[in-house]
C-alpha cells in the first residue's frame, strides 16, 4: 500500500459569490436579459481560465437583491457543474439586505489559511433603497468580507458609484461601468476570468480603465 | 527531570520540495529547512521557513535559507549556554535574520531589473515599500523548535503548522491560533518590531513528546479539513515506527509532492523531531539543501563557534544584556560565515563580494588580550556590553575588543586632547550611527570622536569618554553596567 500520511487532499477552496441587482428599472432596455447573458457566456471562459489554477476549487453561488435579498443560486457550486438560472427584475433595490445575507454567510466560513479570501462581484443598476450604511460596514468588519476581493460593475449613469465604491473597499479598484450589453459582458468576463485564472495567493491584475465618459454606443 | 527526560534522545531531519504551482510559473522553491542535534543526540533544534510569494517579496528564497539558518544558531547558542526559555529569543531571531539579510543585500544590491518586475507586478506603491524597507524583498516566516533535557521550546511567527504528537498518536498545537492569519494574509520576519508577533511556548520539565512536526502552510493547506491534516501526526508516528526514520525520510520528498499536487499547490517542507532511546541517532544530522561538502564546512564551523562561545560565554556573559549581546555578535558572525560557506551560489558577482568586518581576514601579529591593562591612556571607549577599551595613540582595535570571536583588525587610533580619531584598517567599510543618523566611514579615513559621543557598530553601541586621572579605568558594576 502506498504511504499517504494524513487524511484526504483538496484543492484549496475559493468562493466566487455574485450580488446582482434584480429591481424594476433592470427591465428597462433589456438590462436583466443582457446580465442574464452575459454571465452566461462567461461561464465557459471561467472554466478554461480556471485551468490554469488545479490548485483552486472554485465554488460559485449568487445573491438576488430587489424588494428583499435572497440566494438565486445558495449552494457552492462546483464551477465545473455551475448552470446558470435566468434573473428576472422586479421591485426595490435593497442592497443593504444583501449585504446582510452575505455577511451572515461569510461569518460562517471556516478562518483558516487553507481557504482562499472569496470574490464578491456586485452588479447593480440604481441607489439602495434600503438601509445599506450599517449593513456594509458589518460586511466589511467580518474577516473575510474584509479580506475577500471585493468588485462592482455600475449598469448605466443612474448607478451609484460612490456606494458601489464603497462596497469594493480599495482605493486602487474603480468601479466598472457598463452603458451596454457588449460592456457588460466585456466587464463581467474580466472580473471572473481574471480571479480564475489568477494563482492563489495573488491579486488579480488591475483592470483596464473603464469609459470615465458615457460612450457614443450608450444604450443605458 | 523525569527519568525520561535524562535518557531522551533525539533525531531530526526533514524534507522540502519546490510547489507544483511554482514548478508551473518557473518560482524556486522558496522554503527552507535545516536542523542540528548535538553529539550525543541530548538536544536538537529544527527551523523551517517559508518565504512570501508575491512579487514584491522576489528574494523571499533567500530570505527563508536565511531566517532557518540563524534561527539554528541562535537557539543552538541559546541551549549552550543553558538560556533556552529565554524571553529574548524572538528579538535575537529577528535581529540576526535582519543582519544576515543586510549582509546579503550589503553585497548584493537591488537590480533594476528585479525592482522593475515588481512594478510591472504590483505597482509602483510595491517599490516604495521595498525602498523604505528593504527586509520586504526577503520577506519569510519562522518556525522554530528546540530539544533539550530541560524541555522544550517552540517560536513561531507568521503562517505553518508546529505539531506535537504523544507516544499513543495523540496530535496538538503547542501554540495557540493566530486570528489574524487568514485567507494568504501572515505575519512576517520582514514586519516592524516583528518579535512582537511571535508565538512562542516553553516547555519546561515535562515528559516530552514522541514527535514534533514543523511544516511550511503549503502542507495543510493540501487537505480538506483540519482533521485531515492533523492525522499525519499519528500517521507519521506510526510510519517511524514501521521503517524507522531512514525510510519515511526515503518516501517524503514524494509524499509531499504528492499533497501539493492534489492539494494546495505550494511548495511544501515538513521537519521532524523525533523522540528515542536508543544509544545512537539511527540518522546521522545533515542540513537539508546544502550540499555535503558546504554541510561539513558549516558544521566545523559551528562546532568551532559553540565552543568558543562557551568559553566566552563563561568568561563575560555576566547579565542578561551582554548575554543578549553575545548571542546577537555570535550570531552575526555565525551568518556572516554562513553567507560565505553556504550562499555562494547567492551571489550574482562573487568576484565583486567583500567579507563583512567580522569576517576580514586576521592582521598578522595582531592579536591582544581583551581587557588592556590600564596605562597612560586619556581616553576610553565604552561598549554595552560592559567592555572599557583604552584608546591610546597608535593602538589598534580588533573585533575582538568588540565581543567577536575572531580577531579582526578595525581601528587604529590617534588620541589627542581635545579629541580622538579612529582610523578605519579593517577590509570594509563601517556602517555607524553618530548622533543618531547614519553614515559610512570607507576603509582607511578616519572618524573624530569628541568627549561623550556615542557610536554604533552594528549591535554594538558604544560611548567615548575623556578620563580625568590617566590611570584610572573606569569602573564598572559587577553586572556590567557602568558606574555613574
Amino acid at each position: 500500500m502506498a504511504i499517504r500520511p494524513g487524511g484526504e487532499y483538496a484543492g484549496r477552496p475559493l468562493h466566487f459569490i455574485w450580488l446582482l441587482d434584480c429591481s424594476g428599472s433592470m427591465t428597462e432596455g433589456g438590462k436583466i436579459q443582457a446580465l442574464n447573458n452575459a454571465i452566461r457566456e462567461v461561464i465557459p471562459a471561467m472554466r478554461k481560465a480556471a485551468e490554469s489554477n488545479p490548485e483552486a476549487q472554485f465554488y460559485v453561488r449568487a445573491i438576488k437583491f430587489s424588494s428583499g435579498a435572497e440566494w438565486h443560486v445558495a449552494t457552492p457550486t462546483l464551477l465545473s457543474e455551475f448552470k446558470w438560472v435566468d434573473l428576472k427584475a422586479d421591485g426595490e433595490t435593497d442592497m443593504g439586505q444583501a449585504f446582510a445575507l452575505l455577511s451572515e454567510e461569510l461569518r460562517t466560513m471556516e478562518t483558516n489559511t487553507r481557504q482562499l479570501p472569496p470574490v464578491l462581484v456586485l452588479v447593480s443598476d440604481g441607489k439602495p433603497t434600503d438601509d445599506w450604511k450599517g449593513a456594509l460596514q458589518a460586511l466589511l468588519n467580518v474577516p473575510w468580507g474584509k479580506r475577500a476581493v471585493k468588485q462592482a460593475i455600475a449598469i448605466g449613469q443612474d448607478a451609484d458609484f460612490e456606494t458601489l465604491q464603497k462596497f469594493i473597499d480599495n482605493p486602487e479598484r474603480q468601479v466598472l461601468r457598463a452603458d451596454n450589453a457588449e460592456q457588460l459582458v466585456r466587464w463581467i468576463k474580466w472580473v471572473s476570468t481574471s480571479v480564475t485564472g489568477t494563482p492563489p495567493g495573488k491579486e488579480p491584475p488591475p483592470a483596464p480603465a473603464p469609459p470615465a465618459q458615457p460612450a457614443d454606443d450608450s444604450v443605458w | 527531570m523525569t527519568a525520561a527526560q535524562g535518557k531522551t534522545k533525539w533525531n531530526v531531519n526533514g524534507a522540502s520540495i519546490r510547489g507544483a504551482s511554482h514548478l508551473r510559473s518557473g518560482l524556486p522553491n522558496q522554503d527552507a529547512c535545516e536542523y542540528w542535534v548535538s553529539s550525543e543526540g541530548g538536544a536538537a533544534v529544527l527551523a523551517v521557513s517559508d518565504g512570501h510569494g508575491s512579487a514584491r517579496h522576489f528574494r523571499s528564497h533567500l530570505g527563508a535559507q536565511l531566517a532557518a539558518r540563524t534561527a539554528l544558531v541562535v537557539l543552538r547558542n541559546a541551549i549552550e549556554a543553558g538560556n533556552e526559555f529565554s524571553p529574548e529569543l524572538p528579538k535575537l531571531l529577528t535581529t540576526a535574520w535582519l543582519s544576515a539579510a543586510n549582509a546579503h543585500l550589503q553585497k548584493n544590491p537591488f537590480q533594476e531589473e528585479e525592482l522593475a518586475a515588481v512594478v510591472a507586478a504590483e505597482g509602483e506603491e510595491a517599490r516604495a515599500s521595498i525602498a523604505a524597507n528593504p527586509s520586504v524583498a526577503y520577506g519569510a516566516t519562522l518556525l522554530v523548535v528546540s530539544a533539550t533535557k530541560n524541555g522544550m521550546s517552540y517560536l513561531q511567527l507568521g503562517d505553518g503548522d508546529i505539531i506535537v504528537v504523544d507516544g499513543a498518536g495523540n496530535t496538538t498545537r503547542p501554540l495557540p491560533e493566530d486570528a489574524r492569519l487568514i485567507g494568504n494574509q501572515t505575519t512576517s520576519l520582514c514586519q516592524p518590531e516583528s518579535w512582537n508577533e511571535f508565538r512562542a511556548r516553553f516547555v519546561p520539565g515535562e515528559e516530552p513528546p514522541a514527535l514534533v512536526l514543523l511544516s511550511t502552510d503549503g502542507y495543510a493547506n493540501s487537505f480538506r479539513s483540519e482533521q485531515d491534516f492533523l492525522q499525519i501526526g499519528r500517521d507519521y508516528l506510526q510510519m517511524l515506527g514501521e521503517r524507522g526514520l531512514e525510510g519515511v525520510l526515503a518516501e517524503l520528498p514524494a509524499i509531499l509532492e504528492e499533497a501539493s499536487a492534489k492539494g494546495s499547490g505550494d511548495d511544501i517542507t515538513l521537519g521532524l523531531l523525533q523522540r528515542h532511546t536508543g544509544a545512537q541517532p539511527r540518522v546521522a544530522a545533515r542540513q537539508t539543501g546544502s550540499s555535503g561538502q558546504e554541510v561539513q564546512k558549516l558544521q566545523a564551523e559551528l562546532a568551532a563557534q559553540g565552543a568558543s562561545f562557551h568559553q566566552l560565554q563563561a568568561s563575560y556573559a555576566k547579565t542578561r544584556k551582554s548575554l543578549l549581546y553575545w548571542q546577537i555578535a555570535v550570531g552575526v558572525l555565525a551568518l556572516a560565515i554562513l553567507a560565505l560557506a553556504g550562499l555562494a551560489h547567492f551571489r550574482k558577482h562573487p568576484e565583486k563580494t567583500q567579507a563583512p568586518v567580522a569576517l576580514a581576514k586576521p592582521a598578522p601579529g595582531d592579536k591582544k588580550p581583551l581587557a588592556r591593562a590600564p596605562g597612560e591612556s586619556r581616553w576610553m571607549l565604552h561598549t554595552d556590553s560592559g567592555t572599557d577599551l583604552p584608546l591610546t595613540s597608535g593602538s589598534k582595535i580588533t573585533t575582538k575588543d568588540f565581543g567577536l570571536l575572531r580577531d579582526d583588525a578595525l581601528a587604529e587610533v590617534s588620541a589627542e586632547d581635545n579629541g580622538v580619531e579612529l582610523k578605519n584598517i579593517s577590509s570594509s567599510k563601517w556602517k555607524i550611527t553618530e548622533d543618531g543618523k547614519n553614515r559610512e566611514v570607507e576603509k582607511n579615513a578616519s572618524l573624530r570622536l569628541k568627549n561623550n559621543q556615542q557610536i554604533n557598530f552594528g549591535p554594538v553601541t558604544a560611548t567615548v569618554t575623556r578620563t580625568s586621572d590617566s590611570r584610572a579605568l573606569p569602573l564598572s558594576n559587577k553586572d556590567g553596567t557602568p558606574t555613574s
